[in-house]
């Protein structure tokens, strides 16, 4: 699998002309809710869906996540605008005002030498973003951490998401672009995670989004596709590989 | 007959429900109001009591309330709303307008403590933007909401509040826009996902929408949207759902329930 290096924004990269978007059709979103309803009416207990996540050992450390958090508040604060000077300072800042105080708590057990690693780590990460994301204007109505809890088959299954990024308003025409950031390099599941969000997006809208993407700030790679039948059906294959049907 | 219509956030079946609204709503009269306001009066109170959906709704104890960036983001977001009505900006922008405002305020020494202004003026650079991107998440799904209208639609200047004469009870609904048309239709955004007590808090909500009218009109519909699972519920204005909205009210008042922490603040 290859993927393109973010050497333009990932807005410019998900960007179509006006003609080419596709009519809004509400018949796409109630035909794949049906087709993820027929596997999941059979459960006798509730199965909860997210995003895949492959395990990796960033992710399992406690450092690892931290970053994962600091990164994904300076997402939050670029979608507000906000210039960042010292990204690891300032996305901690911004973390303390809505994190669980044992979570920001883990970054002061931090010993001195993990304590610059981490800042550098950030810093690192924050200019990876900031080439990816360029300036966002006010008028894309850009939203950040924004969340889905879709309840199918009368509350048999859940699909959870949060979707970093998101710009743009549902509409006559797909015109929403979804981006999820991650602080780990781009590994097998990425395409099943932009696939996902995209799924999450239309049954919770009813509106096909325009693009789904998946930025590594560890890398600089992005994935963007644009959501069409083929991305639709890859997150209906993952949904329905959770839950285990055939 | 009382009756809880399902519709979701979005698309024509959003539309619908929003829009398939009875022209005609009843209205309370001054016997009415005085007959539930006895009802209130017979079981007495130590303390000032305040009630709304979430007292009804018998949401788990919370922590006391602080400010936060989820716990600002309605006061801000609906504040950018009614701006952005009137001058010609982004969500953004009339976020930042608005928190622009309250630190004056706070500076011009109007902010008391506690006060979200307050709360702000005490904030870092990064910490306020963070305040600004959960309120500008807020105000872009409610513009996302009305964008899809067919009709015109009007930010709310306050919520819904009703103080119970003699019964030291104030009852209060959110509500963010009203739909305007030949029935009115108040529409709420809350977070998360309907519970199974959703239909009660409507209906209290409907039935503090009513009280608080200035002739006692009910609205044609009150609708309650969740747009983080794509969901919305309404409740018709008829006699039976407002009645019903009291009783829930009543039975909260009676269970004790602890008052609403965004209230208390």
């Amino acid at each position: 699998m290859t993927y393109a290096p973010a050497m333009t924004t990932i807005l410019d990269v998900m960007r179509t002309d006006a003609q080419s978007r596709a009519p809004h059709d509400e018949s796409v979103a109630s035909g794949l809710r049906r087709r993820i309803e027929t596997w999941a009416v059979a459960r006798d207990e509730t199965l909860v869906v997210r995003a895949p996540r492959a395990p990796g050992p960033l992710v399992a450390s406690s450092a690892g996540r931290v970053r994962g958090m600091l990164v994904h508040h300076l997402v939050r604060l670029a979608a507000a605008g906000y210039d960042w000077r010292d990204p690891a300072f300032d996305a901690l800042a911004a973390w303390r005002t809505s994190a669980p105080r044992e979570l920001v708590d883990e970054v002061a057990r931090f010993d001195a030498e993990e304590r610059a690693q981490l800042r550098a780590d950030v810093e690192a990460h924050a200019v990876v973003l900031r080439r990816a994301l360029g300036t966002m204007a006010p008028g894309w109505f850009p939203r950040s951490a924004v969340r889905a809890r879709v309840v199918l088959a009368s509350g048999r299954l859940h699909l959870v998401d949060v979707i970093d990024l998101m710009v743009g308003l549902v509409g006559p025409y797909a015109s929403v672009a979804l981006v999820d950031v991650t602080s780990s390099p781009l590994g097998p599941d990425a395409e099943d995670r932009v696939a996902y969000h995209a799924l999450c997006q239309t049954l919770r809208t009813a509106h096909v989004p325009l693009a789904s993407a998946l930025v590594s700030t560890a890398t600089g790679d992005v994935l963007s596709r644009p959501v069409d039948d083929e991305l639709l059906e890859r997150g209906v294959g993952y949904v329905r590989d959770c839950l285990g049907a055939s | 007959m009382s009756t809880l219509r399902v519709g979701e956030s979005h698309g024509s079946r959003w539309r619908e429900l929003v829009g398939d609204v009875a022209r005609e709503a009843p209205s309370l009269d001054d016997e009415q109001r005085r007959a539930l306001a006895d009802r209130f009066v017979a079981l007495g109170t130590d303390a000032h009591r305040r009630l709304d959906a979430w007292s009804v709704e018998r949401a788990p104890r919370d922590t006391p309330f602080a400010w936060s960036a989820a716990t600002s983001r309605r006061a801000l977001g609906n504040a950018a709303l009614r701006r952005l009505v009137s001058e010609p900006l982004s969500v953004l922008e009339a976020v930042r307008d608005v928190v622009t405002d309250r630190l004056l305020g706070a500076a011009a020494g109007y902010a008391r403590p506690g006060s979200l202004g307050h709360w702000l003026a005490g904030l870092g650079d990064a910490e306020r933007a963070l305040v600004v991107a959960e309120a500008t998440n807020w105000a872009t799904t409610i513009v996302e909401l009305t964008h899809e209208l067919d009709g015109a639609w009007r930010p709310v200047a306050s919520d819904a509040y009703y103080v119970v004469a003699g019964a030291r009870t104030t009852l209060r609904a959110q509500r963010e826009f009203v739909i305007e048309g030949p029935s009115r239709v108040v529409v709420r955004v809350r977070s998360g996902s309907p519970g199974r007590s959703a239909g009660a808090g409507l209906r209290a909500d409907l039935a503090v929408e009513t009280l608080s009218h200035p002739h006692g009109d009910a609205p044609g519909r009150f609708v309650g949207v969740w747009p983080d699972a794509g969901l919305a519920l309404g409740v018709d204005g008829t006699l039976e759902d407002v009645r019903a909205g009291a009783r829930h009210l009543l039975r909260a008042a009676r269970s004790g329930v602890p008052e609403s922490p965004a209230l208390a603040a």
